[in-house]
């Protein structure tokens, strides 16, 4: 161990890994840590019954489908958004690009509220809308979609900024079309940062609570979000409710994440760039 | 064969092809030679549809190519920095050519195989065709790329500086190689160098451009033996630059006369090379101040009686021949002198 | 370097342009039209005020 330590040529690691890994159990870690073992402490009977709800169960559907709905939305149009900002040039780039930051900075609950103004059937949008978005399953989407949009265009924006012209106009002599060198060059260039990016939104949405509650409806079974569920049980003083639903709540995204960074571990290893 | 005529190319208030017009026939190797900034790189763009001409006309094998674009063309490119798709492996990237062919035009998949296979032979290096260019070095690297371009057969190939990125002894060895694949190949080739001596060395023709402009076209051994320029003079090799005076047609260069036909009469500039100064004891004109042995050769510092510097090569028997040594005084013979008018410089 | 060979043509600009600015024109630039309408919806007068109360000088910080 000592031979091991002898050996660190990063003066200081010792100090800021005990720093970022304290930091990191503060903040995370124990709550977290806290979380399963309430979960833990009850019986696999109670677990069963809390978790096989029709009510629950639906509520998971509509979180985990929605967010992913969301984020591929958020993948398909934060790539053309970011495409647009980076390659082309048209009058009021900068206002646009200081735009997408605007879920980040804006209360939630603000947002949530705006957003069923917006959307609801009387609403400037709502009302040319064949089908009701406000307090209904879509209305959780539109939500969850407002939020995770500054995920995937800002990090795809330096990626795509980085990818060298050259190897675009290398597919060009080639004889690769546009479409073709944007599909077989420039997508895989910015595939990673893509997959982060909407990774990152899924996990955006899956959390969210503020601005979705006011457009969703939360009509139990129906347009009720996880986290919404979580808040009714502790209302009720349901603690161990809560926390079962919370846990496996966790379970699921931390498995979905994990599987995303495996995913592009394994894609950097292939290339030989791992390090 | 390509034909270039009256191009040029503005970047804003730079121009960077003024007015350029070259002829390339086939199964040449030729070089555009010239300083950064001297436009060859967008003259090689052009060739590839990369950048478009403000004016003037591109014509490959006959046909009007100014219009054509890029992929159309069937111009083989290879970039400076090879410009590899790091998602891909070798194989894939030299097969990319193949694969974004559409219709009757794309080979079968055992097709492309067998072609990738060839042509990694021919670069040797048939047996990484499954690494990723990232597990590559600069010149295996460099030959995928030369791969990839060769794959969709192309009727012209162009390389923007080769060999750049390479360290020397690699450089060497594939310059040599280069010149065998584009002779067996029956190739056409442009490339692109800052280097007079891969110029000198590798091609049939060489281009010297400067500011935007063609300053002359030749033989390698034409180019070093007979500059147009006092530009291209002092490009190509070392060169030892004068003042002179010119009066009727007579050239005056420290104590040398040379006969100066069809200059104008007033200041101009001579040069001379270094390996065409012969030394000797007899009438002492200038005063050795340092020397140094560089290998087959000494090469003398020298002083004239005004103080002008001036460098002269000599080869080592004759330098030990006549005992020369710092300090002494000796006598010089210049056996080719070039003078320019002043206001061609 | 102007890059000719990775121009894409004009259609295909203005359209993907007219796209990314939909989307962003439905789901960011309307909502914070909506909200500061709303919040100027009783003039100006108001927002000041409600900007002066003291739980909302507190909350801003």
């Amino acid at each position: 161990m000592a031979k091991g330590i002898a050996r660190r040529i990063i003066p200081g690691f010792a100090p800021t890994l005990g720093l970022t890994l304290a930091y990191l159990s503060l903040v995370v870690l124990i709550p977290l840590a806290a979380l399963v073992l309430k979960a833990a402490g009850m019986g696999a009977a109670q677990w069963l019954d809390t978790l096989t709800d029709a009510r629950v169960l639906a509520a998971f559907k509509l979180s985990f489908g929605g967010a992913l709905a969301a984020a591929l939305v958020n993948g398909l149009f934060g790539l053309l958004i970011a495409w647009v900002l980076v390659r082309y040039s048209f009058p009021g780039r900068k206002l646009v690009d200081a735009l997408i930051d605007l879920p980040f900075a804006l209360p939630t609950a603000v947002a949530g509220i705006a957003l069923t103004a917006l959307y609801a059937p009387a609403g400037w949008i709502g009302r040319f809308l064949p089908v009701q978005v406000a307090f209904t399953p879509l209305g959780v989407v539109v939500a969850m979609i407002f939020i995770g949009v500054p995920f995937v265009v800002r990090t795809v924006e330096p990626v795509l900024q980085d990818v060298d012209a050259e190897l675009e106009e290398a597919a060009a002599s080639l004889g690769a079309s546009r479409p073709q060198t944007f599909r077989l060059v420039v997508l895989p260039a910015v595939g990673p940062a893509l997959l982060t990016g909407i990774s990152l939104s899924f996990a955006r949405a899956v959390g969210e609570y503020g601005s979705i509650i006011f457009i969703a409806g939360n009509l139990p079974g129906v347009s009720e979000i996880v986290p919404l569920l979580i808040v009714t049980k502790l209302e009720q003083y349901d603690y161990v409710g809560a926390t079962a639903i919370a846990a496996l709540m966790l379970l699921v995204s931390f498995a979905m994440l994990l599987a995303v960074n495996l995913l592009q571990k394994w894609n950097r290893q292939r290339m030989g760039a791992a390090s | 064969m390509i034909h270039v005529e009256h191009l040029t190319k503005r970047f804003g208030a730079f121009t960077a092809l003024d007015d350029v017009s070259l002829a390339v026939p086939d199964g040449r190797l030729v070089a555009l030679l010239g300083p950064s900034g001297s436009g060859k790189t967008t003259l090689l763009r052009i060739l590839a549809g990369l950048d478009h001409p403000d004016a003037g006309s591109v014509h490959l094998d006959g046909l009007d190519a100014t219009a054509v674009k890029t992929r159309d063309r069937r111009v083989g490119f290879v970039f400076q920095h090879y410009a590899l798709f790091r998602h891909m492996s070798v194989a894939e990237n030299v097969a990319f050519g193949l694969n974004v062919r559409k219709g009757p035009g794309k080979p079968a998949k055992a097709e492309i195989a067998r072609r990738v296979g060839t042509l990694l032979d021919l670069v040797q290096l048939g047996g990484l065709a499954g690494r990723y260019p990232s597990q590559l070095s600069g010149g295996q690297r460099q030959r995928v790329a030369l791969a990839r371009a060769l794959a969709v057969e192309p009727r012209l190939l162009l390389l923007d500086e080769p060999f750049g990125a390479l360290d020397a002894q690699v450089r060497k060895d594939l310059r040599r190689w280069l010149r065998q694949l584009h002779d067996e190949m029956g190739l056409t080739s442009v490339f692109v160098t800052h280097d007079q001596e891969e110029a000198l060395e590798l091609a049939d023709e060489v281009v010297v451009m400067s500011k935007g402009r063609i300053e002359q076209i030749g033989s390698p051994a034409e180019i070093y033996d007979n500059p147009a320029t006092p530009f291209v003079f002092q490009f190509l090799g070392n060169a030892n630059r004068l003042e002179a005076s010119i009066a009727g047609g007579v050239a005056r260069v420290g104590h040398w006369r040379v006969a100066a036909p069809g200059i104008p009469d007033g200041p101009g500039v001579a040069f001379i090379r270094p390996h065409e100064i012969d030394v000797d004891l007899a009438d002492p004109v200038a005063a050795i101040r340092h020397q140094v042995v560089l290998g087959p050769v000494v090469r003398l510092d020298l002083a004239l009686a005004d103080g002008t510097a001036v460098e002269a090569a000599i080869d080592r028997e004759t330098h030990a021949r006549l005992a020369l040594r710092p300090g002494q005084p000796v006598g010089l013979t210049a056996r080719r002198i070039r003078i320019f008018a002043e206001n061609e410089v | 370097m102007n890059r000719a060979a990775l121009k894409d043509p004009a259609w295909v600009r203005w359209s993907l342009t007219a796209l990314a600015l939909t989307f962003l024109l439905a789901f960011l630039a309307l909502p914070l039209a909506a909200v500061l309408t709303e919040a100027l919806r009783k003039g100006v007068g108001a927002y000041a005020a409600s900007l002066g109360g003291e739980d909302t000088l507190a909350a801003i910080g």
